[in-house]
């Protein structure tokens, strides 16, 4: 049973990596900085470990994906990120793409019952 | 205030960062610890006390792995090429022992006296040391090897034409197979062009060419190359297609005029066994050419009528 439960999660894990990239670009459409966007996904049912969010963070600023700068918000330095130009053109790709996926999953499913 | 723990914290992973991006990520780290020590004050309705701070820290994780996620992760082998890379270290290190219990049984048949307890630990370690040479050098060279098809971009740019006809009964090459050939070819290529120490072990086994190698040595090595090139190309591609079919009967006959050239000549290699006051030297003799010579003839003829078969094979197919 334990196995069966580490696969599925694993499994499950997957999944949302794959779908991460999405979210975060859907969330940084408003700027946050590094906490309080992890507490926005949180919010929205989606809990994303600090190991996980900075890292990718990062890389989708060296893709050019989002901007950062630093600056002073309540009296704290912090790492502000936001779209850019070209995060917006792949936010949108992207939505098309899982809208074709989810039409996909459901036909199938459908399809299945 | 900073509650100290966090600082340490931020300090322990910056360690672990490459120059260019430490501070920019501990103080993003820290900023991040701040906040959640702030959140999780405001819920508890008080300020968090130096275990609850180190309970958080915990959480985290070791400062070396938080560093990693940050840093990029190369492999000195590639995903595609570990399959060939597991199959010729295996071939390697097979061919370390054969060649190192070889050289033991030389030994203990030339020693007055010889003691297996005393031989064995020799010969085990021995196969180790010179394995881990091997591994070492055959990651090296791995490394190399993928950087370049990464640069030329060979497997993207594959084209499906290059996809090998299906004989009608499969015909594919052992990879284990083409793995040691590989392996021994690299070796004796270096050998015979004295790359690599002719002499092995302690008592020396020496292997001296005599002076008319010289005269066939890049003939030798042409033959060698070309034969590497194609168990190369089998390792990576391990099916027959005509043009390995006939490159591997075409080196046959090089191979036998070689052998038939070296036969002609008196003792061409010797072999010498110890130092040199109580050296033992065995002479390999233009007789023992002949007979390799013949073994080798054997061996192409049954060779080509069994590539024969896979060459009607394929024109049925």
């Amino acid at each position: 049973m334990s196995d069966n439960h580490a696969k599925f999660n694993k499994l499950t894990m997957e999944l949302r990596r794959g779908l991460l990239v999405m979210a975060v670009l859907e969330a940084v459409v408003t700027p946050h900085y590094g906490y309080s966007l992890r507490r926005h996904m949180e919010q929205n049912g989606l809990t994303v470990d600090e190991g996980t969010l900075y890292p990718l963070l990062r890389r989708l600023e060296s893709q050019e994906l989002l901007t950062s700068d630093w600056q002073v918000q309540e009296g704290r330095k912090r790492r502000v990120y936001q779209l850019s130009t070209l995060g917006e053109q792949a936010r949108e790709v992207m939505a098309r793409e899982w809208q074709q996926l989810n039409q996909a999953l459901t036909n199938l499913t459908e399809g299945a019952q | 205030m900073i509650n100290p723990w966090l600082n340490r914290y931020a300090y322990a992973v910056k360690s672990h960062l490459p120059a260019q991006v430490r501070n920019d990520v501990a103080d993003e780290l820290l900023s991040d610890l701040i906040d959640e020590c702030d959140y999780r004050s405001e819920t508890l309705g008080r300020e968090l006390n130096d275990d609850e701070v180190k309970q958080l820290l915990q959480e985290r994780g070791h400062p070396l792995l938080v560093a990693a996620n940050f840093l990029p992760r190369p492999s000195l082998i590639s995903e595609s090429l570990f399959p060939l890379y597991r199959q010729l270290l295996q071939g390697l290190v097979m061919l370390i022992a054969v060649v190192q219990l070889s050289f033991s049984a030389i030994r203990a048949a030339q020693a007055p006296d010889p003691n297996f307890w005393q031989l064995l630990p020799q010969l085990l370690w021995s196969i180790l040391n010179t394995s881990l040479y091997g591994f070492a050098w055959l990651t090296l060279l791995f490394y190399l090897f993928a950087e370049s098809i990464k640069k030329a971009n060979l497997l993207q740019r594959w084209q499906a034409d290059s996809l090998p006809l299906v004989p009608e009964r499969g015909k594919y090459i052992s990879r284990t197979g083409s793995a040691i050939e590989v392996v021994v070819l690299i070796y004796v290529t270096a050998w015979v062009n004295k790359t690599i120490p002719q002499s092995l072990g302690e008592p020396s086994i020496d292997l001296i060419f005599s002076s008319e190698w010289a005269t066939l040595l890049p003939w030798i090595t042409a033959v060698l190359i070309a034969s590497l090139a194609l168990a190369l190309s089998k390792l990576i591609t391990p099916y027959w297609t005509r043009p390995k079919v006939y490159a591997e009967l075409a080196l046959h006959l090089p191979t036998l005029m070689l052998l038939f050239l070296i036969s002609q000549w008196d003792n061409p290699i010797t072999l010498i066994i110890g130092a040199e006051e109580n050296a033992n030297h065995w002479a390999a003799s233009s007789n023992s050419f002949r007979i390799a010579l013949i073994g080798y003839g054997v061996y192409a003829i049954v060779d080509t009528v069994r590539k024969w078969g896979v060459l009607k094979a394929f024109t049925r197919g």
